[in-house]
């Protein structure tokens, strides 16, 4: 475990921040990976083109639960624009863990995908 | 409390082992193959430990390889006997195995289709039991070898050994069987069972990790697969482990004469862990209830992935392992291929772990886990719904 799951990694797999949803939320966004039925979803709730609050559920390894929770906590207060340009790079050096863990950038590429098409609509 | 539940990995050394280990590194310095005083000695030993295990599986003195554990067993059972019977047997040229065996044997055999041998892998059924009527249809006179595991290593469901080796006896094929998670959890017999080779590893018995043996019914023809001092009758070369095989020996004495006693213990706690896995829906059991290695539980829960259900526990100081891995990494496998092949849904093998009990469990742990588990499952499902 102390090997393979870094110190701030377990901070946000063992305590994830900002779980649960918003009854009133702008938008959804959801993040899957078929072959083995994880998920996340988050609820984002904007005002004025900030992300005023946001929360989500998860099912999903510790890497998984920790990237949401981390994103989450980095994306909150932001504007859609600040959110579109955060780069998923920033989640896997700050968690510790190598880039072929696509389970790390899973949830912030499901609020940028959802974002980009809510600015789009 | 430090709770390790993950024996079917690999258990600790017991403490006589522990002291006898140290005694025979300490005071037997000498090289087995060494003629004087000191090699003698380490010879003497050596030669005891092999007597020893043949003691505990009802097999000769000179029935037993020692080996450095139980993948190099499979691959000289496999490759070994191959390589011996090639030009003798020339149209036997399938092998057969089941989707549920070790790395070990799958990757041995998956090889050996590349060398160009038929290799047919038998399905199981829901409760990990190989086909039998599968068997009947493929072992044949064209089929030179079967491997199939006496115990699975991930749910612990035992196969019905004596069945298959008749089948091989009657084709006239050799019947090989990899009995690591078997060793030490229940009584095996060789001769009652009637296989020809048979696979073990010390570590997997309360033994030192490094250290293994092969059974090979006399007769069995056998050829090295690696070359150098001819140790073991040239079936594998290399100085004698001679603490290795003194504490191996050790350890299988051990819990061998235990047998019977931690069955009924661990019985007892499998049926605890299993009543508390009742207070929570979406529990599935995997393997055979009736059939299965003493104390090992394969426990798949929906809602939940379960390697995080592994690290939460792990925080606890809780030791169990998990069948699924993250499949999101391109370089790691995804769900169990054990679970797969039962046909066990995508569901459960993502929230699979698998919790074995050993000489070290007690009372106490196993309340501990109990309590954990509940609570670990259900915040993990508060994490998936809100």
């Amino acid at each position: 475990m102390a090997e393979r799951y870094s110190r701030a990694l377990m901070k946000h797999f063992t305590d994830p921040q900002n779980i649960g949803k918003i009854e009133n939320s702008t938008l959804a966004a959801t993040g899957f990976n078929e072959s083995d039925g994880d998920g996340v979803k988050f609820y984002l709730k904007l005002e004025d083109d900030v992300l005023k609050d946001v929360k989500y559920t998860i099912k999903g390894c510790p890497r998984a639960i920790a990237a949401s929770s981390f994103t989450s906590e980095a994306i909150k207060g932001k504007t859609i624009e600040e959110i579109l340009q955060l780069d998923p790079k920033k989640i896997f050096d700050e968690l510790g863990i190598d880039e072929s863990f696509t389970c790390i950038s899973m949830p912030l590429n499901a609020v940028k995908r959802a974002l980009k098409e809510y600015s789009e609509s | 409390m430090k709770v390790y539940l993950d024996h079917a990995a690999t258990t600790p050394l017991l403490p006589e082992v522990l002291t006898y280990y140290s005694e025979v590194l300490r005071d037997y310095p000498g090289n087995a193959s060494s003629l004087h005083y000191e090699g003698q000695r380490s010879r003497e030993l050596y030669n005891w430990a092999k007597q020893k295990i043949a003691d505990c599986i009802n097999a000769d003195y000179d029935e037993i390889v020692f080996t450095s554990g139980g993948t190099e067993a499979d691959n000289i059972a496999l490759f070994g006997y191959l390589k011996a019977t090639k030009k003798d047997r020339p149209n036997r040229k399938k092998v057969i195995t089941s989707t549920i065996e070790h790395e070990a044997v799958i990757e041995t055999v998956k090889e050996l289709g590349e060398q160009g041998y038929d290799i047919y892998f038998a399905p199981v059924d829901e409760k990990g039991i190989v086909d039998i009527e599968y068997l009947k249809d493929n072992i044949d006179d064209q089929t030179a070898i079967c491997s199939i595991m006496y115990a699975n290593n991930e749910v612990g469901t035992l196969q019905p050994l004596k069945e298959i080796s008749q089948l091989c006896r009657e084709a006239g094929c050799i019947f090989h069987t990899d009995a690591v998670q078997a060793m030490g959890k229940v009584n095996i017999d060789v001769s009652d069972i009637g296989v020809d080779m048979l696979s073990a590893s010390a570590h997997k018995f309360y033994g030192p990790k490094g250290v293994g043996f092969l059974y090979v019914k006399k007769g069995t023809p056998l050829e090295p697969v690696f070359y150098g001092g001819g140790h073991e009758k040239g079936l594998r070369s290399g100085t004698e482990n001679v603490p290795g095989v003194a504490a191996m020996a050790k350890a299988l004495e051990l819990v061998t004469e235990k047998i019977d006693e931690k069955r009924d213990l661990y019985s007892r706690w499998t049926d605890q862990i299993l009543e508390t896995c009742k207070q929570l829906e979406g529990v599935q059991i995997n393997g055979d209830p009736e059939n299965r290695t003493p104390g090992s539980m394969s426990l798949s829960f929906s809602g939940v992935n379960g390697e995080a259900l592994m690290g939460m526990l792990s925080m606890e100081d809780i030791a169990v392992s998990t069948a699924s891995a993250c499949s999101s990494h391109s370089h790691r496998k995804g769900g169990s291929h054990v679970l797969s092949a039962m046909h066990c849904s995508e569901e459960f093998i993502n929230g699979t772990i698998r919790v074995v009990t050993g000489y070290d469990s007690n009372d106490e742990q196993i309340d501990y886990f109990c309590d954990k588990l509940v609570e670990k499952v259900n915040l993990l499902r508060r994490l998936s719904n809100g």
